[in-house]
């Protein structure tokens, strides 16, 4: 699924168009009673732009990383600051951009860049419910889906491009081509399926954590 | 046979890797270093066999735990041990020094973020433990280049020792390259030489083939050095493990 992802947004061209258009439409999401809904991320690939300066912000707030599906340009940063009162690990075991930030407490940030598109795993070694999904993308041109499923992507260059829908629980992500023509809105509609998913794994060691009574005396704190 | 050593190496590189403070050569100190508040227990094995005039063979242990205070220092304290024999000596084992070393890295500890250029700088203070009046320090300046599956480091050392009727002062320059076989096992070419320069003792200087791993919480890397001056050979390994 990943590779996938990875392939073809690598593999399009980045050729770039003058003229912009809009993208519009709706992502139908279906899911099992036990599939929790996740936040749906839609965005354009087949060209390139440069990542805006500004880092995205992935908060570590009670254990939990905010947001948990995080969005990023290729080559532009992403921080981490530790709100919560002890210390955390980020790191991250995926093989396009493994990374160690180290333990660091509440009140501190540390920031990574992220050069190529890929989907990365993100986890604490010292909290295992903390798990989050890094979507490295190589333009700007994608946008979070509301409750209903829509979603508008403006400023697309003219061109034929591929649009994806991608959610943490997809089964697979989703396409379809689009033809975007220069001042004009173009609709399309996706599908996406959610499954179950535990997002169990390995410490940075790539062994199984130890239970949190022993090994987190940063939660006594 | 051939399955099962297959499956080893399989699972040892499957397996998530820690950057730690590891060098991919046996003799050359690297430039990586240990995540924040990490530990790590690192630890030599070296063998210096017929050199200089004596035939002196030296097997030296050096056992160092090491402390990540931030992300560009890290703290270790050391213990260091070994046995000596010549043409002219007794064999002997002791107990040689004990101290702390302080190293740093200037770059961000993330080998994307840093670029492709690194450095690290090493500074050691040891207490000799017979001759109670001495003092050993120790210093490093390392760099490294990495550019896709090639590795290239230089380490210029020099060691100085004080006491009181005598004094040493020895460079110890070492470098090697390193290929990447498979993520992260890598073999290589590593040289290294002991030159002194106030001391009565002659340089020597080896250069041989160097082979690296890192996996989990270990990582390794041994050199066979083969002796181009004043030595028959000085094979090292060196392995640090995270705790």
């Amino acid at each position: 699924m990943r590779a996938l992802v990875v392939t073809i947004a690598v593999l399009c061209a980045a050729v770039r168009a003058d003229a912009d258009g809009v993208v519009r439409g709706a992502v139908a999401v279906t899911r099992g009673k036990d599939v929790p809904p996740g936040t749906v991320l839609v965005y354009l690939v087949g060209f390139a732009e440069p990542a805006p300066s500004t880092p995205v912000v992935v908060k570590q707030v009670n254990k939990r990383f905010i947001p948990d599906l995080i969005v990023a340009t290729a080559g532009g940063t992403v921080s981490f600051p530790n709100g919560d009162p002890f210390l955390h690990n980020v790191f991250s075991p995926t093989s396009e951009r493994v990374f160690d930030m180290g333990s660091y407490p509440q009140g501190e940030t540390r920031t990574r860049t992220f050069p190529k598109p890929g989907v990365i795993d993100i986890f604490c070694n010292i909290h295992p419910e903390m798990s989050a999904t890094l979507v490295v993308l190589p333009n700007t041109k994608f946008t979070i889906a509301d409750a209903s499923g829509a979603f508008e992507i403006k400023g697309v260059p003219a061109g034929t491009w591929t649009v994806f829908a991608y959610s943490r629980r997809a089964e697979r992500p989703t396409s379809t081509k689009v033809v975007v023509s220069d001042g004009a809105t173009t609709q399309i509609e996706l599908q996406l399926n959610e499954v179950p998913r535990d997002f169990k794994h390995r410490n940075k060691f790539g062994e199984a954590y130890r239970p949190s009574t022993i090994y987190n005396p940063g939660d006594a704190r | 046979m051939h399955r099962t050593a297959a499956a080893f190496i399989a699972l040892l590189l499957g397996s998530a890797t820690a950057h730690a403070g590891r060098s991919h050569f046996g003799w050359s100190y690297g430039t990586d270093i240990i995540p924040e508040r990490g530990t790590e227990l690192e630890w030599w094995i070296l063998e210096e066999n017929k050199e200089g005039d004596t035939n002196k063979d030296e097997t030296a242990f050096w056992w160092g735990l090491l402390f990540a205070v931030t992300p560009h220092w890290e703290v270790g304290i050391t213990t260091e041990a070994q046995f000596e024999k010549s043409d002219v000596e007794e064999p002997d084992v002791r107990f040689t020094r004990w101290g702390g070393e302080l190293r740093y890295r200037p770059q961000s500890p993330d080998p994307i973020d840093a670029g492709p250029f690194a450095t690290k700088f090493r500074l050691g203070v040891k207490r000799l433990i017979e001759e109670r009046a001495g003092i050993r320090g120790e210093a490093d300046v390392i760099a490294s280049y990495t550019k896709g599956r090639i590795h290239v480091a230089a380490d210029l050392g020099v060691i100085g020792i004080r006491l009181p009727d005598d004094e040493e002062v020895e460079v110890r320059p070492s470098g090697g390259v390193s290929l990447s076989v498979v993520q992260d096992f890598r073999l290589g070419v590593e040289t290294y030489a002991e030159i002194p320069l106030v001391a009565e003792d002659k340089a020597w200087w080896v250069v041989g083939p160097t082979a690296s791993l890192t996996s989990g919480r270990v990582w390794v890397a041994a050199t066979y050095g083969i002796g181009i001056l004043g030595i028959r050979d000085a094979p090292r390994i060196t392995f640090g493990a995270a705790l």
